[in-house]
């Protein structure tokens, strides 16, 4: 059985497996700094065992789209091509090639592989709160361009919008007044 | 503790960090860890079957914190009947701090946490008090071992005991070791 051990995360000591999952503290052997060490049956797997693609053997088999030489084990759940093991890329339940991860990283589309995004409430809410006239005039562009959007990944509430806008009208309000005041 | 959104449930509160937000979602085969910069949101995912352990190590933030607090505290009191007078100026300086110290105790102590996989040890800053992190690894725990298989936590001691002769590093007369992975994200 080949596997890894885990290392103390203060001086990188490897930590004994009988300190795993004792479910309390315990002090590292080496620099004695107080550990809870959870450790995963995958811990224990066989690591150095990687995929390679079977080898295509007669003329008729389905192979591999980027590797001719590879038998096809799966299809792109995307695009349809076939794909070998090291070509097949898992996202969520579904297999994709290389090329529709890179396509769908690039255009945000799959949100299983979004790592960024970028939300226009928080943006709003700043330039609502930035004390000039233009910057709320922004927000309110930005809330009529953005609002209904749903773009995230974990959802979140409609408390960011309400405020920015409610800032962006007071403000412009404000400025109103005081051009009002001064000019009337 | 866990607030469900969606297809996540919300793990920890974020707390702030070096100007940083993050907080801990518990998806269905993953955990995700949402950094907050700005206007924008990082995303950065852990599945459950790659997970290798979790581990939590203790540190002495919260107690400098609260020793700090008690001295100021313990100042001000000292100040305060000594000079005798605007009691009601000094209250309104100690029951803050008072009130601050009070909630930095009843978090508990502060640790750091990071996620081990087979290539890389990774910080996560949301799990930094020793409650939360324990009761964070409470709900991941059964997730991580049905989603890779295995037996009871105690299965896994032992059979790691059993394996420790071939278990890197001291494999002898195997294949090199590999360098232990270097935390990242701190």
């Amino acid at each position: 059985m080949a596997g890894t051990v885990i290392f103390c995360t203060r001086c990188r000591a490897p930590l004994p497996a009988g300190q795993y999952n004792l479910h309390r503290m315990t002090p590292c052997p080496t620099c004695g700094a107080d550990l809870i060490v959870a450790a995963f049956p995958a811990l224990l797997a066989d690591t150095r065992t990687g995929r390679i693609g079977e080898r295509v053997i007669a003329d008729d088999q389905a192979s591999c789209f980027y590797h001719t030489s590879k038998k096809a084990s799966v299809v792109c759940d995307r695009c349809g091509r076939f794909l070998c093991e090291l070509c097949d890329i898992e996202v969520g339940a579904g297999h994709l090639c290389p090329a529709c991860v890179a396509a769908g990283s690039a255009a945000g589309g799959e949100t299983e592989l979004d790592v960024r995004r970028t939300y226009y409430d928080r943006l709003a809410l700043r330039l609502a709160i930035y004390p000039t006239l233009i910057t709320p005039l922004f927000a309110l562009y930005l809330t009529a361009r953005h609002g209904r959007t749903r773009n995230e990944i974990v959802p979140r509430g409609q408390g960011t919008w309400i405020a920015a806008v409610t800032v962006a009208v007071a403000q412009i309000l404000g400025w109103a007044g005081l051009g009002l005041y001064l000019f009337l | 503790m866990a607030a469900e959104h969606g297809n996540y449930v919300c793990l920890t509160q974020g707390w702030l960090k070096s100007s940083r937000m993050t907080t801990l979602w518990l998806g269905e085969d993953h955990l995700l860890q949402e950094t907050r910069l700005g206007t924008s949101h990082l995303y950065h995912r852990f599945y459950f079957r790659d997970m290798h352990g979790l581990i939590v190590r203790r540190t002495g933030t919260g107690a400098a914190f609260s020793a700090i607090l008690i001295v100021v505290l313990a100042l001000l009191v000292i100040l305060m009947v000594s000079i005798g007078e605007a009691i009601p100026v000094w209250l309104g300086l100690i029951c803050p701090l008072a009130a601050l110290l009070i909630w930095n105790i009843a978090r508990g102590p502060t640790c750091t946490s990071y996620v081990q996989t087979a290539v890389h040890v990774r910080h996560l800053p949301s799990l930094g008090r020793v409650k939360m992190a324990v009761a964070a690894l409470q709900i991941l725990r059964p997730r991580v071992t049905e989603a890779q298989g295995g037996g009871s936590p105690e299965d896994i001691r032992t059979a790691a005991i059993a394996a420790a002769p071939t278990l890197m590093p001291s494999a002898p007369g195997g294949e090199p070791p590999l360098p232990p992975p270097a935390p990242a994200g701190r």
